[in-house]
């Protein structure tokens, strides 16, 4: 190959046109970026409410021993803890009622019942 | 954003600011996209090419930032996504027809534009990415060296090996 061949050549590869970029190809590349920009952003959120929710978890049993409910206590400490006092005459007078109604002393229920299923009269 | 300086404009791609992003895309797709069609040989893959680099260097952001030559980059990263479309898709679409669609003043022209496009097509990837970063990127045989990882020499040569094939395809007489 000579040097005029390969100038000749060289000056036809350099007449080439480039081929262009079209408007569609850059606004649908750069439209591409702005949705990976906010997916992104999204993902930082996600995960930071992550970590903040992993750590109120983890936070909850130092919660739970550093002030555990009041009724897994016994009631003279929660009442001492809460700073109530104990009525102690009024604690005797009902002492005294049930003592003569003879009522056999059974395990409170579960639920609170309405005061009328209560025996209003001594048998 | 196209005339920032290039301080600026490594703040504003480390950042991920889609106006800096759009400048690189100003300055680079096109040479980015030629070369990328250079290697797949169909323009659709190289436009897919071109879509993933950017995906790609935004991601690696803080990088591209750091990049010492912002063009040279560019050009790597779209080299690299070309050759791994091309391999996944082994075809290789030629060029459309130039001449059939041209005006019949205009053929000759035409003609001899798409006979040069088609002896393009027939050269092997290595040599039409040569000749792509000599003609569309208008690099120098040094830089067309470090870019590819090779000595500047053995860039020179494909490209003259290139030029050789295109002679022959072209009969000689061009």
């Amino acid at each position: 190959m000579n040097d005029q061949a390969e100038s000749e050549l060289e000056r036809r590869l350099g007449a080439r046109p480039t081929p262009a970029v079209s408007d569609a190809l850059r606004a649908r590349i750069l439209s591409h970026l702005a949705r990976e920009r906010r997916r992104e952003s999204l993902a930082w959120a996600s995960t930071l409410l992550g970590v903040c929710a992993a750590g109120w978890i983890l936070s909850l049993p130092v919660l739970r021993s550093a002030s555990p409910p009041p009724l897994a206590q016994p009631v003279e400490a929660w009442m001492a803890s809460a700073s109530l006092e104990l009525d102690h005459d009024a604690l005797r007078f009902s002492q005294t009622l049930l003592a003569q109604a003879r009522v056999p002393r059974i395990a409170p229920p579960l639920r609170s019942e309405p005061r009328s299923s209560f025996p209003s009269e001594p048998r | 954003m196209a005339d920032e300086t290039p301080d600026l404009l490594r703040m504003g791609l480390g950042q991920g600011r889609p106006e800096a992003f759009a400048a690189l895309f100003d300055q680079h797709a096109r040479s980015m996209l030629a070369l990328a069609r250079a290697i797949s040989g169909s323009p659709t893959d190289a436009e897919d090419a071109l879509q993933q680099t950017f995906l790609e260097l935004f991601r690696s952001r803080n990088a591209l930032a750091r990049a010492a030559d912002l063009e040279a980059y560019a050009l790597q990263a779209v080299r690299r996504c070309a050759w791994r479309l091309g391999s996944r898709r082994k075809e290789c679409a030629l060029p459309p027809e130039a001449w059939e669609m041209a005006a019949p003043e205009e053929r000759p022209a035409a003609e001899a534009s798409a006979e040069l496009e088609r002896a393009l097509a027939a050269l092997s990837s290595e040599q039409r990415e040569v000749l792509s970063l000599k003609f569309d990127a208008g690099l120098s045989f040094a830089r067309i060296g470090s870019l590819l990882g090779i000595p500047p020499n053995t860039a020179a040569s494909r490209y003259r090996y290139a030029l050789q094939h295109l002679s022959r395809a072209l009969g000689g007489s061009r």
